[in-house]
């Protein structure tokens, strides 16, 4: 049998990268290192970054159906990729200032990545389990990784309890879908349930793998974790958990669901569009209230979850080029929101949003980067969250229409408390009205999330048309 | 691109220019440097005028996002040139007002002018567009450029307010409009407004032809600040004046009466859209001037004097409607009076308005204050604006020789034909029109009288005012005498003014309307002892009697703050917040055994729901064959170690009833033929249980903890689990099989070698898996030993 | 050895297992019980595996395969957790799971 491992490259080089980031952090002495090895780190994922767009274009299966590599995973694995190094190295100086052991700290962001990138490339329940594990034990390490404060560790014991909870119902489900038709491979499984008749334990094994993917992107009422954790968990980490581990998940969720079980597709799209709903809703109903601005961005990466689910429904390419377009949009206005917060910790120590009074004089690139992504999470035009929520919706004009109506009510409740928040910047006056000094680190990925929101809002027509490849390649299989 | 797509994009390039030109001519007021564009854009629009007054169209199209089907077509008639001559011509009168109210020294100018521009430029797209959804992103984006411009004096805490009240209720407005157009869209299968409208009984005919109906409309009354969403205009005055006199009065609220008007031919000729326009424009009209008298704040009063305005033309415009109740819509005089009517009240409101909000802006601006119990006498001080006032005043109070004059008579015009129609039920409703419609007229006529007697006429009273008053700069009277003289100019000659902007406009509205046959008579002052002229002899005589009688009024009219529809709002917004913080605080308690109890108890709605929906409760049970003592032996003791691990007294016991489940697990792997596996287990339980055994010396004793009771609803949470994964094992019984996939069991063999089937598949099939689980394992080790490294720290320290 | 012909009494085990599993974790207040009753759900998922595979695809292995992955990393999840534990205690000197409630709304 051959195989051909050059298909590997990236996950390869991601590992080797990892290894050789946490030998040298090992083996490196002094502290004064620490900048270098961030640095390296970023230097590496870039070089894994040009790997894997390189495999754009390609379509091919590997061992037999385990792995599978075609655009729709090139693009999920370059948005993943592209987390990290905005993440990295935007918040360079806070790791260097907060977390006191950098040299675990990048090697375990690598493998988190490892951990998507296999995720995302998945083509059988074993791989996509070993993937998802990788994922999530970086994510506990990372979490808990400040270790000295008690609010971290909190925060990663609940992420470790519930993940193990939610990971346990999700093998349930999948023990039962092997048990249904005898196979775990995604295409063969899709085969399958498009001939077979569909029984009960397969249904029973849907409702158990929505619950347990359900958990990973944090969709009501399964999200209960995302709030403490975003909030306990270290800036850099929350970011990362809130793009990379949520784009992710949706990756599989769309590979498994309208990949693998598109033949069942009307048992569980009423099912996805109540759990949506309920996220939108939710989410955007509790943040109203919320004083924390971490805490504020985890309820409304809840709605953010439920809109993206919207894109699933149909199992169209339409809509998993919605899904697409709009987790990369996503991206950039997350990223630059939780830049935003890490800068603002650094000289403030708080991440109370009644601390963000005055930004403005503060630091005006940081509240203009701050107005803007909250703007574009709430889908306000001509950012680009408008392009992307609309993508998602006109998708489901036919039979969903009462979810299109609760996501434009809800959209409303959401420009309410993201408008908070850009009034306490531009209105109040700042307790202490000096400057925010930012890096040229920050400012530049400052700028990056900025100029894509608005880029892609007036012109989303590349972006749009690399999603609609992705999606095309999805459904050759 | 068309020399049309960049006049709308022209003054958002110019915003980029702004921020240097500040920079680095400080000396220079930056209005200087923003004046030409709106005026080159105006002089651009003219030449068009005669190109559309001949009924040609212009029409360009640029690319945008072909994959959604949004080209960015601009779409150049009547309507559509109006508006633009509209906001091209006050832009620039308001501009070069500016430059005299905003001192350079003190303003964040270049902010300003940006926002400006910014919003110059979304109102231009709005009315060119073609594509609903170009349409609705230039909507929203006026809203964006009104929010900040509100907010441009953000120190204060009543901008801030006003300018999130006007966002809420517009951007609320602007989704149901996007819900609405979708609706439309998906009827119709296109995004272009004209093939829309090409396609009118299609939407007609379609059961969601009311409900896009009403969010359009929805749209259009937020935006045009219509009862009862009219709230946020007053608040909205917080903004410098000469945004008041642009957005606020001339431009950005007549786009909710722009939108009325393009979607006339598509809605109108339905009964509910006339009745809701003509109801609501005329309600807002009646209650928005009756209002408008108890106002002491010129501004505000001027503020619920353009809600009134606004509902005047909507109320037209239902009116007008009725043409479309015949089809296509037919152009009988009778019918087509009131559109008329409307366009011209339109234009005219924006030269009158506009020079009123800027005589407030003056007075304002020289006397400290807006508030006319500390104005008076002011005469003698400003005679200039005096004149300006009374010419803006008394066009809106509709007398001659002022503009307002004949668009006043043909609104009675108007209304007095919808009594006429004989559809609608308008036999018997529509008499009530013309009453409210003249009762409203009198309160406009009042607070059009106190506007220009109370701060001029009377005595001054220098002590209640914060500076010297004197009269204004020149350069800030330019502005207003201009556009006073237009609304002198348009009273005498208000047939070229139709020929060349209201007919071709009516055209746009009205698809089989030409000026030659329409049977409209010209546009005369003076046309006969008709009932228009009665009326308005009426509204002056009971005007004056209530002018003079008004002392009294003021408490009468004075609703208690609590039944306002501003207190709604504030009440609304106070109590979601609330409710939404009990309901977070109630619910996410911190404590991880809640939010376990509730993803259990989701977790069996949403198995019990889908199962019931899907009708998979059929069991099956005869096919079940005995089950072999033994088993039964080994079944029991599992599950009762399984709850000895639960109910341990001790930690010890605990554990090793945990090992004694593992090692049981593993028999059962045996009796299910999976020796490797059961060695695995076997394995990995031993060492598990080891290494709870060590921790066990680092944790606390549990015994020292108080002893845990039975929680009864726990156990029925765990028992509904239980009770639906097992239905589900009953159910599998009659599972059919699919074909088993044994690949790896005949590759396995030939091409690894291997007698031991499950290692070859591990090491060789499955060899890239085993790898990352490695992997997982080394993180794993790594992530315990970083912990337990703050463990052995925080002890030597000690 | 010899045994019936039909998962079923599995799939009763396993599930009577998942839902003590479930029981241990939402009424147990310590860390220690709520990783142990984790491991059961895990070890309820291997029966499954295990059975499925014996009963329906007898001569390939996946399940069987499936369930020594599962078995592995249930173990590091463990040892993280109890990693996680001892930090705990050392720095807020309690396992019990109700105590930590300084993230909450």
């Amino acid at each position: 049998m051959h195989i051909d491992y050059s298909l590997l490259s990236t996950e390869i080089a991601l590992a080797i990268l990892g290894l050789i980031v946490f030998t040298l952090g090992l083996t490196l002495p002094s502290r004064s290192t620490n900048r270098g090895l961030g640095a390296f780190a970023i230097f590496g994922l870039l070089i894994v970054l040009g790997i894997t767009v390189s495999f754009w274009g390609t379509q091919a299966e590997l061992l037999a159906g385990m792995y599978l590599i075609d655009n729709f995973s090139v693009f999920f694995k370059i948005l993943a990729l592209v987390a990290a190094i905005l993440i990295v190295f935007g918040t360079m100086s806070y790791a260097n200032n907060n977390l006191s052991r950098q040299l675990e700290y990048y090697s375990t962001i690598i493998f988190a990545t490892l951990g998507m990138i296999i995720m995302i490339s998945a083509g059988d329940f074993i791989t996509l389990y070993i993937g998802l594990e990788l994922m999530t034990v970086s994510f506990i390490i990372l979490v808990a990784f400040r270790k000295t404060d008690g609010h971290s560790l909190e925060a990663g014991i609940k992420y470790l309890i519930l993940a193990g909870v939610s990971s346990a119902v999700l093998l349930y489900g999948l023990s039962l879908i092997y048990g249904a038709t005898g196979t775990v491979y995604i295409l063969e499984l899709a085969e399958l349930v498009t001939a077979g008749t569909i029984s009960p334990l397969l249904v029973f094994g849907l409702v158990l793998l929505v619950a347990g993917f359900g958990f990973k992107i944090s969709a009501a009422p399964f999200h209960m974790w995302a709030p403490d954790v975003y909030e306990g968990a270290p800036t850099p980490i929350t970011a990362y958990l809130a793009v990379g581990s949520k784009a992710a998940s949706f990756a599989i969720l769309v590979r498994v669901f309208v990949g693998g079980l598109a033949g069942m597709q009307e048992q569980w799209a009423t099912l996805l569009a109540v759990l949506a709903a309920i996220s939108i809703l939710l989410g955007n109903l509790v943040a109203i209230p919320q004083t924390n601005i971490k805490r504020m961005l985890a309820y409304s990466s809840i709605a953010q979850a439920g809109y993206i689910m919207v894109g699933l429904l149909t199992a169209s390419p339409e809509g998993i080029k919605g899904v697409m377009f709009y987790a990369f949009i996503y991206l950039f206005a997350t990223i630059g929101a939780f830049v935003v917060v890490c800068a603002v910790y650094e000289k403030t120590k708080s991440d109370e949003i009644a601390s963000y009074a005055g930004l403005s004089q503060r630091s005006p690139l940081a509240a203009a980067v701050m107005l803007i992504s909250l703007l574009s999470m709430a889908g306000i035009p001509p950012l680009a969250g408008f392009v992307g929520k609309f993508y998602l919706f006109t998708t489901i004009t036919d039979n969903f229409m009462w979810l299109v109506y609760i996501g434009l009510i809800m959209s409303m409740v959401s420009v309410y408390y993201y408008l908070r928040v850009a009034l306490v910047m531009y209105r109040d006056e700042p307790t202490d009205p000096t400057p925010i000094k930012m890096g040229a680190a920050v400012n530049v990925t400052l700028i990056i999330a900025m100029v894509a929101t608005l880029v892609l809002g007036i012109y989303p027509t590349p972006l749009s048309e690399l999603s609609n490849i992705a999606a095309q390649s999805f459904f050759t299989w | 691109m068309s020399w049309l797509h960049l006049l709308i994009l022209s003054p958002f390039i110019y915003t980029i220019l702004i921020p240097f030109l500040y920079k680095s001519f400080r000396r220079i007021h930056t209005g200087w440097f923003v004046l030409p564009l709106p005026l080159i854009l105006f002089a651009c629009l003219i030449k068009q005028v005669k190109i559309v007054a001949k009924g040609s169209v212009l029409s360009y199209v640029a690319r945008w996002i072909p994959s959604l089907g949004i080209d960015f077509v601009v779409y150049l008639d009547g309507l559509s040139l109006m508006f633009g001559l509209i906001i091209t011509g006050v832009g620039a009168l308001v501009v070069l007002y500016s430059v005299f109210y905003l001192a350079k020294e003190r303003e964040a100018l270049h902010n300003f002018y940006v926002y400006l521009l910014l919003f110059m430029g979304a109102m231009l797209g709005l009315v060119f567009a073609e594509n609903v959804l170009v349409l609705y992103l230039f909507w929203e984006l006026t809203s964006i450029s009104s929010f900040l411009l509100i907010a441009f004096w953000y120190q204060r805490k009543s901008s801030c307010y006003g300018a999130q009240k006007a966002f809420m209720i517009t951007v609320a407005g602007g989704l149901a409009m996007l819900a609405g157009v979708l609706l439309l869209a998906n009827i119709t299968g296109t995004f272009s407004i004209q093939e829309m409208i090409s396609q009118f009984s299609l939407i007609r005919n379609n059961p969601t032809f009311i409900a896009a109906m009403l969010l359009l409309l929805l749209g259009a009354f937020t935006k045009s600040a219509q009862f009862p969403f009219h709230i946020w205009l007053p608040d909205a005055m917080e903004a410098p004046t000469p945004i008041s006199a642009y957005l606020h009065s001339a431009t950005m609220v007549k786009a909710g009466i722009y939108l009325i008007a393009r979607f006339t031919p598509i809605f109108g000729g339905s009964m509910l859209w006339f009745w809701l326009v003509t109801g609501v424009g005329l309600l807002t009209l009646f209650w928005a001037s009756l209002v408008a008298i108890r106002q002491v704040d010129l501004k505000a009063m001027l503020a619920y004097s353009t809600v009134g305005q606004l509902g005047l033309i909507i109320c037209l415009l239902g009116i007008g409607s009725a043409a479309f109740y015949y089809g296509t819509g037919v152009t009988e005089p009778l019918y087509t009076t009131a559109i008329l009517a409307a366009i011209f009240h339109l234009v005219n409101h924006s030269t009158f308005k506009g020079c009123l909000f800027m005589v407030v802006g003056i007075i304002d601006h020289e006397a400290g204050t807006r508030d006319i119990r500390r104005l008076g006498g002011l005469l003698n001080i400003m005679p200039v604006t005096f004149t300006l006032a009374v010419i803006g005043g008394f066009a809106m109070a509709g007398l001659p020789p002022f503009n307002g004059f004949l668009s006043k008579e043909m609104f009675f015009t108007g209304v007095l034909n919808a009594s006429q129609f004989g559809i609608f039920h308008l036999e018997t409703w529509g008499k009530l029109i013309p009453v409210v419609a003249w009762i409203a007229s009198i309160f406009t006529f009042v607070y059009c009288l106190i506007f220009v007697t109370r701060p001029f006429l009377g005595k001054h009273h220098p002590q209640k005012l914060e500076k010297i008053t004197r009269e204004a700069h020149l350069g800030m009277l330019i502005s207003p005498a201009l556009l006073a003289s237009l609304v002198i100019l348009f009273f005498f000659f208000p047939n070229d003014l139709a020929k060349y902007i209201l007919y071709p406009t009516m055209a746009a509205i009205l698809p089989g309307f030409t000026a030659i046959d329409s049977g409209l008579g010209p546009i005369r002052a003076w046309h006969g002892w008709t009932p228009e002229l009665f009326m308005t002899l009426g509204v002056v005589t009971a005007g004056l009697v209530v002018y003079f009688a008004f002392r009294k009024w003021p408490r009468i009219i004075r609703l208690p703050s609590r039944f306002t529809w501003n207190a709604l709002y504030d009440g609304i917004l106070e109590k979601t917040e609330e409710l939404s913080g009990r309901v977070t605080g109630s619910y996410m308690t911190g404590r991880l055994r809640d939010y376990l109890i509730y993803i259990f108890v989701g977790f069996i709605i949403l198995t019990a729901g889908t199962m019931v929906i899907n009708g998979s409760f059929a069991f099956d049970l005869t096919t079940n064959s005995p089950v072999l003592f033994y088993e039964f032996v080994l079944f029991f003791v599992v599950i009762g170690a399984a709850v000895l691990v639960l109910r341990g007294r001790t930690r010890l016991a605990s554990v090793v009833a945990l090992g004694v489940v593992g090692y049981l697990i593993a028999g059962f792997y045996v009796i299910l033929r999976a020796p490797d596996l059961a060695l695995t287990q076997i394995v990995v339980e031993t060492v598990t249980t080891v290494l709870f055994l060590l921790c066990l010396y680092f944790l606390p004793r549990w015994n020292e903890e108080k002893p845990e009771g039975f929680r009864r609803f726990d156990f029925v949470i765990a028992l509904g689990v239980g009770l639906t994964v097992t239905s589900l094992a009953l159910a599998a019984s009659g599972n059919n099989l699919f074909d088993s996939i044994s690949w790896f069991y005949e590759q396995a063999y030939e091409l690894a070698g291997a007698k031991n089937i499950v290692n070859a598949i591990l090491v060789d099939f499955r060899g890239f898996d085993t790898m990352f689980e490695i992997l997982v394992l080394c993180i794993g080790g790594l992530g315990v030993h970083t912990l337990i490294k703050l463990y052995l720290e925080g002890r030597k320290s000690k | 050895m010899a045994t019936s012909l039909n998962p079923t009494y599995f799939i009763f085990l396993s599930a009577a297992l998942f839902a003590i599993g479930v029981y241990g974790v939402i009424a147990k207040k310590n860390i220690i019980a709520v990783l142990v009753s984790i491991e059961m759900m895990l070890a309820a998922v291997n029966i499954n595996l295990v059975a499925f595979n014996k009963f329906f695809t007898p001569e390939a292995f996946i399940g069987q395969i499936f369930a020594i992955f599962v078995v592995t990393v249930a173990a590091v999840e463990i040892g993280l957790g109890l990693a996680l534990a001892i930090a705990l205690v050392r720095k807020r000197g309690t396992t019990n799971l109700d105590d930590f409630d300084w993230l909450k709304w």
